[in-house]
């Protein structure tokens, strides 16, 4: 949790300043897991994009 | 980003599309020596590194599947940062980033970090135009954020126990337009402030003014709003 290690925790907050931390941590916790999530489907285009740029590297040079 | 040097950065321009021993003579085989069925195609194909610089350094080669792979690898934490920035098609705009990344690929120099930090300024650029476009702030609200039931992992079970998309929504939108964007670089996309300061381009000090602000607004908020203990 390197962004919350950055938090000036008070040793002597309350009750609900303790809740209140506990909340940010998982605000990180869940804002951190979502960067985790399955990446979105690659759409045809940037595909094709991919696969052309390759075709053409791998072609010997006309001529 | 892909131009700085530095001490640790390795040269992402070397070139792998070599094919060590192409023109060397081939082995004389004894008469009679049987000639082993060549592999299938896929067998033959060089093996798709794994790590982000080789994976860049393969891809700069021309080699598709690990541009593919690197897409894999990094497409959801793109997606995530818009979708949190309320882009309109935040799948569609990871498109996007990626198919400029592949065109300016061959010109990227630097390391992991140095990519990622490239990668999320391409990100960061898309989602401003993308507000331009939209040309209206877009309120926090409606569907958007995590897909709750992709998470896995105890940590982010965790996470998703304690909160909601919602809750999240609701918590990014207490944060001024700077604060929000600074949180999203440092946690979504894993920025070191440095990083984060150049793509902003702002002084680091200055950024990490609107880190230590951002917690305060939340904490304060979550104080305000937190339901008294039951007696």
């Amino acid at each position: 949790m390197g962004w919350m290690t950055d938090l000036d925790i008070d040793p002597h907050v309350d009750a609900g300043c303790r809740a209140a931390d506990d909340k940010l941590r998982g605000l990180e916790a869940y804002l951190r897991a979502s960067g985790e999530a399955e990446a979105p489907p690659m759409r045809g285009d940037l595909l094709a994009q991919i696969v052309l740029s390759e075709i053409r590297r791998d072609r010997p040079a006309d001529g | 980003m892909g131009t700085r040097g530095g001490s640790e950065r390795v040269q992402l321009t070397q070139r792998t599309r070599s094919t060590p021993g192409r023109f060397a003579p081939a082995p004389s085989r004894p008469l009679g020596h049987r000639v082993p069925p060549p592999a299938p195609a896929a067998a033959r194909r060089p093996a798709v590194p794994d790590g982000v610089v080789p994976l860049v350094v393969a891809a700069q080669a021309g080699c598709s599947a690990s541009f593919e792979r690197l897409y894999r690898m990094l497409a959801g934490q793109v997606a995530s940062y818009l979708r949190w920035h309320r882009a309109t098609d935040p799948d569609g705009l990871t498109n996007d980033v990626f198919a400029q990344v592949h065109r300016n690929l061959g010109r990227f120099e630097g390391d992991e970090q140095g990519f990622r930090s490239w990668l999320f300024t391409i990100a960061h650029h898309r989602m401003i135009d993308d507000r331009r476009r939209v040309s209206r702030e877009i309120p926090l609200q409606g569907d958007g954020g995590v897909d709750e039931s992709r998470a896995c992992g105890d940590v982010e079970e965790d996470a998703f126990a304690a909160m909601s998309r919602h809750e999240v929504e609701h918590l990014l939108a207490v944060l001024s337009p700077d604060q929000r964007e600074v949180v999203l670089l440092r946690i979504v996309a894993d920025l070191p402030v440095d990083e984060v300061a150049r793509l902003m381009h702002k002084r680091e000090g200055a950024v990490k003014a609107l880190q230590h602000r951002a917690l305060a607004s939340l904490r304060r908020h979550l104080a305000r709003t937190e339901p008294e203990p039951a007696r």
